[in-house]
């Protein structure tokens, strides 16, 4: 474990440092934990799935990074790194899950009905992706906004300090985004 | 949308969005002056912004569990369980998951489900939860309760079920989608309720009956599933309170019973309870109870102090909200309003029976509720044809003893005034004389069962191996339980009769006939003398001795018998009865050479089960086979075989492949085609072959038989080595699964002389033939037709031996036989006229 941390930390510095090959090796690392760490989630709270989702991200963190090894630039970029991984990783999945309904439909439909499955109300993924792609062509700001938010987890302060502009100014954007991307969205359906 | 666009947008809605809300249109308006298309974004988006308040606020890692889960579920897609191949998901639960698989060596293709623990929930008490399952699946066979195929452990020490595939809608949605009707509503429930009734037969309580556990195929065959927290009716010792608590979170309180919630003894009329809500539902298209919350406490308070409303105002009010609704909604979004399901009945038709018939159901003491599913389902069948039926609102004097014992002595001088002023009123009217006969016979009813509950309890807990330290068979019960009958229930001759009947009937599937004789009179005997002679009672009685005098072969005192039962089902209209009573009779008939009058007799069986059960069902398949077998014995070669082969499309279609009923219509099937295509009759031979050797084992008398068929084959079609081969094989079984003196052997020696005398080696051949005649003189009357034919053999071979006078007695001796049997047509009688003819034509000269 401790010469994972330490990998990952180099790979974080080399990352801030401009090396952006190491990317690829971070999202596999985290990748591997996150799932990882939500497995043990699952185990340890039977009756409730819901995941504390920031609570993940910390123990991830926690569990990748030696803190006293980086600094909060890094941490920050952790925390982009971590959401954009999330984003792929749902985004894949609801693709594959999609691909696997086909023709099953029917079956599926009748039990969900039997296990009350709860993700009725759940969001579109493949559509919200498409939705900040397109959002991401005239403010790529506010899509990265939505990206931490929505896939990594993070709050409106831990955003701000992400990128680095006011709370303030996160939440009124989020606010805007969330609008746009919702009505976008209601347009395409 | 280019981004200097944009930043002027954000501005605007920036700002705005600052500013209270009645005030911001007017703002943008003014901000926009003159770029309409502005304006229009602007004012679009701050709408969205309030519709899309919490839209994206819960972070999306929330969904982490699914994606772990499923990313579980996905790696044992394309893995092999047991000999089955996962193809995909098809459901999950709380614990488990259902995947759609194949068998992996499977010709056929057919489709399973197979149930697998998931991981990280395969904790000790769910694993021996899911072992019980499969206990109690086992032990079920019914057509509308979803078969065990198979179970084991993964190779990672998970324990799977693999059951029927069932492709289907859960029950409400299956009618609200097909806006099935009301009477068939009922239909689809009489179903629901054979499958209850068949499990508490079987001493197997449901627990967990709800719409969702009840999936109906697009024939409307409903199916029970998930037996997963039923409970053997037999006391339980580990049943504590602990165990109570356990069943509360694990079932769903909605259609719990007040017993249930409450943690007591849960009996088969928690059911019955259940059952009355899944109608409740079914009719009103609402739950009795809205629980709306999740505190047990609260929970079991409403189940158990509640009075549900009634059904018929339940749907009324259902009615009226729509109505409401949709005038409300109407002006805005008009092609909203009919998407809610509205039921194609109105809540008039529930008003009175059907009202009293739920709520007799959902009563809250367990013992003033139907006293079993069948007494249920009975009344809603008595509703269905128009007969009153017994269920009544809580009489007045059940609720005039409610209200004396809250308030004790005080009143009771008042109430007894006035009671026989009301019981005056309620005497001088015939209506309410029928209604209270009714009432009082569902209190015995009542009674009844739960005496005869409580016996069956005390008679399996003496079975109970922990308590003797010793496995005692079901043999070792019924003994006991015989035994103890007359001195527990000296009195109470409905109960003897109801005991000594199922005790009976238990012997007589054991083919233990003395002991089901004795039984199967007794209550026979009872009955006569306790019911009048036309009951339903007495007739079930007379059903039940006559199959076992069938049985032990008295065909002439069995008819008699059948007759009675007969006239009094169709006087009664009780359908079901009286096709049962048709297929034994069809049986005798058919056993005593009156073909027509069997083939009248199975045909209107066939009609009745059609139109009881639709034409995929098992019985329907049985009755057919019956027909198929009848037209065989009279020669009518092509009809017998069209009969087989629906017969059998009908059980592939609905039984697993391994199941006896399909392997024996399959060998069927191939003997009635032998005389115009061996080569199909030797594949479906050689295919039952291989299904027995795998579920039965290499040493099973049926496949002792199915290799007799085949060397039978081979002897038709002239290929004598390889008969003869065969026949070998099948004596060789002898002492490894196979008793001496089973009837497979007899036949197998028949066919082994048979070869011998076409090989040209009389004496080899003789000495098999007489082999073979010992045996079926040991086990059959004089002039069994099996004899007969033996006997022909036997002449045959003797003249062949030199003793000419010998073996033309018994050559024409067993040709008589064999004629006044089956008549002239038939392929026995035409075989010994042929060897008949051969010998008369060698000794002419």
């Amino acid at each position: 474990m401790s010469e994972e941390r330490k990998e990952i930390s180099l790979i974080l510095k080399d990352w801030s440092g401009g090396k952006r090959e190491s990317a690829d090796v971070l999202l596999s690392l985290v990748y591997d934990e996150l799932r990882k760490i939500a497995r043990q989630y699952l185990r340890k709270e039977r009756s409730d799935h819901t995941l504390q989702p920031t609570a993940l991200v910390h123990e991830a963190y926690m569990k990748l990074i030696d803190i006293s090894d980086v600094s909060w630039q890094d941490r920050a970029h952790f925390f982009a790194v971590a959401s954009n991984v999330m984003r792929h990783i749902l985004v894949d999945h609801a693709r594959a899950r999609q691909t696997e309904k086909r023709g099953g439909e029917r079956e599926r439909i009748a039990l969900e009905d039997a296990v009350n499955l709860s993700d009725k109300t759940d969001v579109d993924l493949l559509a919200l992706d498409e939705a900040m792609r397109q959002l991401a062509e005239f403010d790529a700001q506010q899509s990265k906004i939505v990206e931490l938010r929505f896939f990594g987890g993070l709050t409106i302060e831990e955003t701000a300090h992400v990128i680095g502009i006011s709370p303030a100014t996160v939440k009124r954007e989020w606010t805007m985004a969330k609008a746009w991307l919702f009505r976008r969205m209601k347009m395409e359906s | 949308m280019t981004p200097e666009r944009w930043f002027e947008v954000k501005d605007i809605f920036n700002t705005a969005l600052d500013l209270p809300a009645e005030r911001r249109l007017s703002f943008v308006e003014e901000r926009c002056a003159g770029d309409r298309l502005l304006r229009e974004e602007v004012a679009a988006l701050l709408e969205s912004a309030d519709e899309a308040e919490s839209f994206i606020e819960a972070p999306a890692l929330t969904r982490v569990s699914h994606l772990v889960t499923e990313e579980k579920a996905a790696s044992y897609i394309g893995r092999q369980i047991g000999a089955y191949k996962i193809e995909r998901e098809i459901g999950k639960g709380g614990m488990g998951a259902v995947y759609l698989a194949a068998r992996a060596d499977d010709e056929f293709d057919k489709k399973v489900a197979v149930k697998l623990i998931k991981r990280g929930f395969d904790t000790d008490e769910i694993i021996t939860r899911f072992r019980h399952e499969r206990q109690i699946l086992a032990a079920l066979e019914h057509p509308f309760i979803t078969r065990l195929i198979d179970g084991g452990t993964t190779d990672d020490g998970l324990p799977f079920l693999v059951m029927d595939y069932v492709e289907g809608l859960p029950l409400t949605r299956f009618c609200a989608a097909h806006r099935v009707s009301l009477d068939n509503r009922l239909n689809i429930f009489l179903k629901i309720c054979s499958a209850v009734t068949y499990a508490h037969q079987n001493l197997i309580i449901h627990r967990d009956l709800k719409p969702s556990n009840i999936l109906v195929c697009d024939d409307g065959t409903p199916k029970l599933l998930d037996f997963g927290i039923a409970k053997l009716t037999a006391p339980d010792s580990s049943s504590t309170s602990a165990t109570a608590q356990t069943t509360f979170r694990v079932m769903t309180p909605e259609y719990a019973s007040p017993e249930q919630v409450s943690g007591q003894t849960v009996t088969t009329a928690s059911d019955i309870y259940s059952l009355g809500v899944v109608l409740y539902e079914l009719l009103t298209g609402q739950r009795p109870f809205r629980l709306k919350t999740n505190n047990a406490e609260e929970i079991s308070r409403i189940i158990t102090d509640t009075a549900p409303t009634r059904p018929s105002e339940s749907l009324r009010k259902g009615e009226e909200e729509k109505r409401r609704k949709g005038e409300k909604e109407s002006g805005k979004f008009a092609s909203n309003v009919s998407s809610s399901p509205r039921l194609p009945f109105s809540s008039s038709v529930l008003r009175g029976d059907l009202d009293n018939i739920i709520l007799m159901a959902m009563r809250k003491e367990p013992e003033r509720r139907y006293s079993s599913v069948e007494q249920f389902a009975e009344d809603i069948r008595r509703y269905l044809g128009g007969l009153p039926v017994i269920a009544r609102e809580d009489s007045f004097g059940y609720r005039a003893e409610k209200f004396i014992k809250r308030n004790k002595a005080g009143v009771a001088a008042g109430m007894g005034i006035a009671l026989s002023l009301v019981g005056g009123l309620i005497a001088s009217s015939r209506q309410a004389k029928i209604a209270r006969r009714q009432r009082d016979r569902a209190v015995r009813e009542t009674e009844k069962a739960e005496r005869i509950n409580q016996f069956l309890q005390k008679m399996l807990s003496s079975a109970d191996p922990r308590e003797q330290g010793k496995d005692v068979k079901v043999i070792e019960v019924l003994g006991e339980a015989g035994k103890a009958i007359e001195s527990d229930f000296a009195d109470q001759p409905e109960i003897t009769a109801d005991l000594h009947t199922s005790i009976g009937r238990t012997y007589l599937n054991l083919g233990l006939l003395e002991s089901a004789e004795t039984h199967l009179r007794k209550a026979l005997d009872t009955r006569r003398a306790y019911f009048p002679q036309r009951s339903a009672e007495v007739a079930v009685s007379l059903n039940n001795f006559g199959k076992l005098l069938q049985t032990k072969g008295d065909l002439n005192a069995a008819e008699p018998l059948y007759t009675e039962a007969l006239e009094t089902f169709r006087r009664l209209r009780q359908n079901e009865e009286i096709a049962g009573v048709l297929g034994n009779l069809g049986y005798l008939l058919a056993l005593k050479g009156r073909n027509r009058a069997a083939i009248n007799a199975h045909t209107e069986e066939l009609e009745i089960r059609r139109a009881l059960f639709g034409e995929n069902h098992p019985g329907v398949a049985k009755t057919l086979g019956a027909l198929a077998t009848t037209f065989g014995m009279m020669g009518e070669r092509r009809k017998t075989e069209s009969l087989h082969r629906q017969a059998l499309a009908i059980l592939q279609n609905f039984c697993h492949e391994g199941h006896p009923d399909v392997i024996l219509e399959m060998t069927r099937l191939a003997s009635a085609i032998i005389w115009r295509d061996k080569t199909e009759a030797e594949q479906l031979f050689r295919q039952s072959l291989a299904l027995r050797r795998k579920y039965l084992g290499e040493n099973h008398p049926d496949v002792a038989w199915t290799i007799y068929d085949l060397a039978f084959l081979n002897a038709e079609r002239g290929d004598y080595v390889e008969s003869e081969r065969l026949a070998r094989k099948v004596l060789a079984m002898r002492g490894t699964g196979l008793t001496d003196e089973h009837p497979v052997s007899g036949s197998a020696f028949l066919i082994l002389g048979r070869s011998l005398l076409a090989q040209n080696k009389p004496v080899e051949a003789r000495a098999a033939l007489e082999e073979c005649l010992a045996l079926r003189r040991k086990t059959l009357s004089e002039n069994h037709w099996l004899l007969a034919t033996a006997n022909s053999f036997y002449g045959e071979c003797l003249t062949l031996l030199g003793e000419t006078e010998q073996g033309r007695r018994l050559l024409f001796e067993s040709h008589r036989v064999l004629l006044e049997k089956f008549g002239a047509r038939h392929e026995q009688t035409r075989g010994a006229l042929e060897r008949l003819e051969k010998f008369l034509a060698l000794h002419k000269k």
